[in-house]
């Protein structure tokens, strides 16, 4: 058993005792009830589980929950899918997303929403040539499997968001 | 996910398949961005055939014309019809001697 | 009185158990264990003897659990199947992944059971210049000398790595169903120093 203490988009959790085998999809899906993070294969392979942790140095990286035990977690600030808007207004992404039509069954979703926003907020502190943009896109986002919508929306949503703002993300 | 079933999704049958139970998506590989072109892909609709024809469902359309398709390219590349499917890469190495 | 074809093939079995002995313990214990350094002491010539000591050591470097991270490209292979790694993983800039894709993300700092994930602290690729993949021992050994690819390590570096590097450590201790490296990882750091020892010397 471990105890678990954290913070999820923003509010504190815990601490909750775990057993040490728990993951920390179980925890977000079936102690928190936080199902918009999803459990799609367990082995590490698509990535519908992922979520954002945040470092305090302020950079952010993605990291997949099904294969993680929660208590790895302790400590921690993550965001999840659910953390995305504020105050009911959408993130740019996620408008996006829905401009776009980028999702069909939507399950694997959040994961690529996430990489996204990290990806988003990686660009802004280190900005990259237009020419490198569509590769680093690709490179972000190819852990991520999509069965239904064969990727491209996803991408051209945030390649999209990038080029609305080009100052902000590219060099 | 035409590419996936042309290329990438091999599921042999029993025990050296899913059927040892033991497969997940580490095994059964899906077609991920990078296997797909994803920029240079053209989308051509067709005009209807009829003025006053309705709009019908297509469903999941990938899984016969991308497979024709992909197949035929193998041929017209290799010389070599492939009737079996996954075509992976070593199976076309093998007919490239 | 025993005939004398009964003696001849008493003798001839008896000169057949003596050299099957001496030749199992120059060849090394089975695949999965190694034999200890001083099994070897009866090859009489010194570089002869430092080639076993070595070749015994190598059933440690060409094992999976080495080799998989040691992979000639820019992605590793997994199992002990050695397939290339699924989801697919690259390099990146300095053997820790892509980006998107650092390694620890997915590998935590100790095996997860429950997953099947192995995991340590200081997960990572061997660089480029190390890569074992497809290679003779008789290469990887003259690779393994060689300062200019083996990180600018001396030969007791080399001991002391492959005895007692945690990361290295982890392949005796792999979980899930992955075969672990034969024998332990005192007794590969006991093989290659003996091997430093007698000269070094590399199997053709």
């Amino acid at each position: 058993m471990t105890t678990l203490s954290l913070t999820i988009n923003g509010r504190t959790y815990g601490p909750t005792d775990v057993r040490d085998e728990l993951t920390m999809n179980d925890y977000l899906r079936e102690y928190l009830g936080l199902t918009g993070t999803k459990f799609g294969c367990g082995a590490a392979q698509c990535l519908s589980c992922a979520v954002i942790i945040d470092n305090p140095d302020g950079t952010s990286y993605t990291s997949p929950t099904c294969i993680v035990p929660a208590a790895n977690f302790n400590g921690k600030s993550i965001r999840t899918v659910e953390g995305h808007a504020k105050n009911g207004e959408l993130s740019v992404l996620q408008k996006a997303f829905i401009e776009h039509f980028a999702f069909q069954c939507g399950y694997c979703t959040a994961g690529f929403l996430n990489e996204g926003q990290v990806l988003l907020e990686r660009l802004e502190k280190k900005r990259v040539p237009r020419a490198d943009l569509e590769k680093t896109i690709g490179e972000a986002l190819d852990g991520h499997l999509c069965r239904c919508t064969g990727y491209v929306r996803y991408h051209e949503a945030v390649r999209d968001v990038i080029l609305a703002d080009p100052h902000r993300y590219l060099l | 996910m035409g590419v996936g079933y042309t290329f990438l999704e091999k599921l042999p049958l029993y025990e050296d398949g899913p059927g040892n139970g033991k497969w997940n998506l580490g095994q059964y590989v899906v077609a991920r961005g990078s296997d797909l072109p994803l920029r240079d892909l053209e989308i051509e609709v067709l005009p209807a055939v009829d003025a006053n024809e309705r709009p019908k469902g297509i469903a999941e359309v990938t899984g016969i014309p991308v497979i024709a398709a992909l197949v035929n390219a193998i041929f017209d590349a290799t010389g070599h019809r492939f009737r079996a499917l996954p075509v992976t890469q070593d199976t076309i190495k093998g007919v490239l001697k | 009185m025993k005939s004398k074809r009964q003696i001849t093939i008493l003798l001839a079995l008896t000169a057949l158990q003596a050299m099957l002995i001496s030749t199992h313990a120059a060849s090394g214990a089975p695949a999965d264990t190694l034999a200890t350094p001083e099994s070897f002491a009866e090859i009489a010539d010194t570089a002869a003897r430092s080639a076993a000591l070595f070749t015994e050591a190598g059933k440690v470097l060409a094992h999976p659990r080495c080799v998989n991270c040691h992979p000639a490209g820019d992605r590793p292979r997994q199992g002990d199947v050695q397939r290339l790694h699924q989801p697919p993983v690259a390099r990146g800039e300095d053997g820790f992944g892509l980006p998107a894709m650092r390694y620890q993300i997915c590998h935590q700092t100790a095996n997860f059971e429950p997953a099947g994930v192995p995991g340590n602290p200081a997960w990572h690729l061997a660089p480029h210049e190390m890569a074992w993949e497809g290679k003779t021992l008789a290469q990887i050994c003259e690779q393994i000398k060689d300062p200019a690819r083996n990180g600018g390590r001396s030969l007791e570096d080399i001991v002391h790595h492959v005895g007692g590097d945690p990361l290295v450590g982890w392949a005796w201790a792999p979980g899930g169903d992955r075969t672990p490296a034969p024998g332990t990882q005192a007794l590969a750091g006991a093989l290659l120093d003996a091997w430093v020892k007698t000269g070094s010397a590399c199997p053709n």
